[in-house]
């Protein structure tokens, strides 16, 4: 994974890339509270716009059962750590408990096989007034060609639920050639059906929106430790929608 | 302007077009593979060319090529570096424009 990283960061800076300035790295765990990732001593390297590459943790939770959902509040010390949580239902009740109560950034949407169950209309709305955005992989797209009928398929009907807001599209690479420059996934949001302006939003602000999503997460478990600490909650989320606008104005 | 990091293996002019077509069939059938491409010019040591497609028919060649994985039973990659209408725009990165 080490290996991955230097990789990235000579991929991106080749592509030289404006939007997506800030890159995740991706910690999967099953149902087990580990230790939080060392962060890599990784050398953050200088872009093509003279900026350095954000290296963030992240962790996804494979739930196929409602009682994986309580590491959630149990191991919170661990999971603090993290600065997006990302969580991948297998069944609708979980995918329902995930758009409406439980305290994630993102929904993962499975695309390497069909999926259990189909997506309605009142939990993927509830997800979205809460700000949880739901995650696409490409990747598989690239290594199987039934893989790439089921990405299309899923995120088809994703897309015709959620009318395309909310979307965020990822890559779960596990090699530097198996990547891609923004605008080609920019693009690939076309494939699924968005409109361009939210394929492109697809990368750059949803994701942006996604970490700050995060690190509201964070400021708020940190009322709950500390008593002392109010104002800083309304410092941090005061910060977060100013941050959000600057952004869509700039 | 494409760039096509590769494994090891260089595709000739020709081969390379092949791939084009391929990935084109790959994603959208036989319609896809029936879109005009046309190569304007290849470069094998860098293995980077200059492709040429009618505007309606950009999402999907970009698409087939972003989505293609093998070569000749090795991983390739297809690195999109500019797109424009125009073939002048090219020569330039207008990022980094300075006015």
């Amino acid at each position: 994974q080490y290996i991955l990283i230097v990789c990235f960061s000579v991929g991106y800076s080749a592509v030289a890339l404006n939007h997506v300035i800030d890159f995740k790295e991706k910690k999967q765990e099953i149902i087990k509270p580990v230790s939080p990732s060392e962060l890599f001593p990784s050398l953050p390297i200088v872009q093509g716009t003279s900026k350095r590459i954000r290296v963030l943790t992240r962790l996804t939770l494979v739930v196929s059962d409602p009682s994986h959902c309580n590491l959630l509040r149990s191991t919170s010390a661990n999971i603090r750590l993290y600065d997006i949580i990302a969580v991948f239902p297998k069944t609708e009740k979980l995918f329902h408990i995930a758009c409406t109560t439980l305290d994630v950034d993102l929904v993962c949407i499975n695309v390497t096989e069909k999926l259990p169950f189909y997506f309605r209309r009142p939990p993927v709305n509830m997800a979205i007034d809460r700000g949880i955005y739901f995650e696409l992989l490409y990747t598989p797209a690239i290594k199987d060609s039934t893989m790439r009928r089921y990405t299309i398929s899923n995120a088809i009907s994703l897309m015709q639920i959620c009318k395309g807001k909310n979307i965020v599209i990822s890559s779960a690479a596990e090699r530097p050639l198996e990547l891609r420059g923004p605008y080609d996934v920019a693009n690939l949001g076309l494939l699924f059906g968005l409109s361009e302006g939210e394929a492109k939003a697809a990368v750059s602000t949803n994701c942006r929106a996604t970490m700050l999503h995060g690190e509201t997460r964070k400021s708020a478990c940190g009322v709950v430790y500390t008593v002392k600490k109010p104002r800083k909650v309304e410092e941090e989320e005061t910060a977060v929608p100013a941050c959000k606008k600057a952004k869509t104005q700039a | 302007r494409r760039e096509l990091p590769d494994g090891g293996v260089r595709p000739n002019a020709a081969q390379f077009k092949q791939l084009v077509v391929t990935a084109l069939r790959e994603l959208h059938g036989e319609v896809g593979a029936a879109l005009p491409v046309d190569v304007l010019t290849y470069e094998e040591k860098t293995l980077s060319a200059i492709l040429r497609v009618i505007s309606s028919g950009l999402v999907k060649l970009w698409s087939a090529l972003t989505l293609l994985g093998f070569y000749q039973n090795r991983r390739c990659a297809f690195r999109v570096l500019q797109t424009s209408p125009f073939l002048l725009a090219l020569s330039g990165n207008s990022r980094e424009l300075v006015l």
